[in-house]
């Protein structure tokens, strides 16, 4: 590849992509994060027994 | 059925057209565009001829979709959504009557005022003429839509502006169609037909997809 | 046998658990292959000059963002024609992922159409209707956030999903129906790609990869989904445990 004139249209093209990627994975990664502080903690706190089920 | 139908549209177009139905509100927020604009552009008649047909339909677009999302309200506030629900009664047929009316009470005024106020904006015969056509043609497509977003404000709990966020998009096809006809009636080579065919087949499709979406969201419990 | 094994979250859970690193660990080989390939030895085009190199982004990532949402509207058919109990879960995890590869064609098809037609933005039929494309998936979005329940989430948003589908095959065919400056297809044509092979294979490699990719997205964003509705499940359990009294139904009648 040669770098021309255009090469900075090209270059931030790749960065929008990059960006995107990054952006929408790194918004993944932290939603599963903090869902799985959620259920560890919620998990923990059910009863051993079963006084909350209504048979349903 | 064909009574309960008339009778439905009759009433709602009644409903409607007394002072605080809402039906002229739209009428009056297009006239009151489209003596602002002119206003805010200046007095270049030229340029104001030109833009005209835009304007207008923006206005018009506007003012349609302003009035549409409590096109169910009053049904669901005294009862009817939820008779209707229960019974098996077809709610598409609900929802056909209630766009016809509302097109009736709001968007027909609206196309007779156009004329009218072409005069404002300067526009030459031929494109009041298709100004009106194509209004006349475009504004049951933008009811038809108006009634899917009337049925999302009438099922979910909140987000009235939602709802004109979401039909948004939807609306786009019908302004480029309206406008594309409108402006080839002044500006020579561009043809007439094809955009004007268009809006009519985005019209009947949307009121076949638009009843059915908003039939379908209707029937949604929990509402 | 077959998509009803899916209806279980935890068999799609562990379906996900097996399949993701295969998917992210392949994806990220071919789509190294594919990158390769398009900067160094794929050609420079004959008009284009380099700035071609923007092909392998972009068309990519227009061929995503519109095979997401024909994935979504499926699912939306899912949930309500066959009330597939996934279906809904698989069309909410889609939608950010869609909107965001939609996003990024819209961005590198204005820094491609600088250089190459002298403007950032035309209101041509292709551009028009895929920025249409990515405001519908907005509002999808958030419709989403705005309905608390999530059955009857999936419903209206199913509803609203296949009603933008009519706007794919206008996307598709734009180019064939309106004069557009955006040219007109080059790959996926009745007679055959016209694109020259050796821009072609590194393209098609590029969208296998970047398909890969979003394969594994999709499976993370429905792991969050179906922890998320676990979240809810745990957090109404816990309400009634701590006020037995007042969530109580009355007697005789179960949830």
């Amino acid at each position: 590849m040669v770098i021309d004139q255009h090469f900075g249209f090209i270059a931030f093209s790749w960065l929008a992509g990059i960006i995107g990627f990054a952006g929408i994975g790194l918004w993944i990664w932290r939603d599963r994060k903090a869902l799985d502080k959620q259920l560890d903690k919620l998990e923990a706190d059910l009863p051993t027994d079963a006084s909350d089920r209504r048979g349903g | 059925m064909a009574q309960p139908f008339r009778s439905l549209i009759a009433r709602d177009v009644r409903l409607a057209i007394r002072v605080g139905g809402g039906a002229l509100v739209g009428t009056l927020f297009f006239l009151a565009v489209i003596v602002t604009v002119p206003l805010g552009i200046g007095p270049d008649l030229n340029l104001l001829s030109r833009i005209g047909p835009a304007i207008m339909w923006i206005a018009a677009l506007l003012a349609t979709l302003i009035g549409l999302e409590r096109l169910f309200q009053s049904d669901k506030d005294d009862g009817a959504l939820d008779l209707l629900r229960l019974t098996d009664a077809p709610v598409s047929v609900f929802v056909i009557a209630k766009v016809i009316a509302h097109w009736l009470g709001a968007s027909l005024p609206l196309v007779i005022a156009t004329p009218l106020l072409s005069l404002l904006l300067a526009l030459e015969p031929r494109a009041i003429l298709a100004l009106t056509a194509t209004l006349a043609v475009g504004t049951p497509a933008l009811s038809f839509l108006g009634a899917v977003g009337a049925a999302l404000a009438v099922t979910l709990r909140r987000g009235a502006l939602l709802m004109a966020v979401i039909i948004l998009p939807f609306s786009i096809p019908v302004l480029i169609f309206g406008v594309a006809a409108t402006r080839a009636a002044i500006v020579e080579p561009d043809p007439f037909w094809p955009p004007f065919a268009l809006l009519v087949a985005t019209s009947l499709i949307y009121a076949v997809v638009g009843t059915l979406g908003a039939a379908a969201t209707i029937k949604i419990n929990d509402g | 046998m077959g998509i009803l094994d899916y209806a279980n979250p935890t068999r799609v859970m562990r379906f996900s658990r097996v399949v993701k690193p295969w998917v992210a660990g392949l994806g990220a080989v071919v789509l190294a292959i594919g990158l390769y390939m398009a900067f160094f030895t794929a050609p420079a085009d004959y008009q284009q000059g380099e700035t071609i190199r923007i092909m392998y982004l972009h068309v990519p990532m227009a061929w995503l963002g519109m095979f997401a949402y024909a994935l979504m509207a499926l699912s939306a058919f899912g949930t309500l024609v066959f009330k597939h109990p996934m279906a809904d879960v698989s069309a909410k995890a889609m939608a950010p992922i869609g909107a965001t590869f939609t996003a990024i064609c819209l961005i590198t098809g204005s820094l491609w159409g600088k250089p190459m037609w002298n403007t950032w933005w035309v209101w041509d039929a292709r551009l028009t209707s895929v920025l249409i494309l990515f405001l519908v998936y907005l509002g999808i979005i958030a419709l989403w956030q705005a309905i608390e329940e999530p059955i009857k989430a999936g419903k209206v948003t199913a509803i609203i999903t296949l009603i933008g589908a009519i706007n794919l095959p206008i996307i598709k065919f734009s180019v064939d129906w309106w004069y557009t400056l955006h040219q007109p297809a080059s790959v996926f044509r009745l007679d055959g790609p016209t694109i020259y092979p050796a821009m072609l294979y590194p393209l098609l490699i590029c969208a296998v990869g970047f398909s890969l990719i979003f394969f594994w997205l999709h499976l993370m964003a429905m792991d969050n989904e179906l922890k998320r509705r676990r979240v809810r499940a745990l957090q109404m359990r816990a309400a009634r445990r701590a006020a037995p009294e007042s969530t109580a139904l009355p007697a005789g009648q179960t949830a």
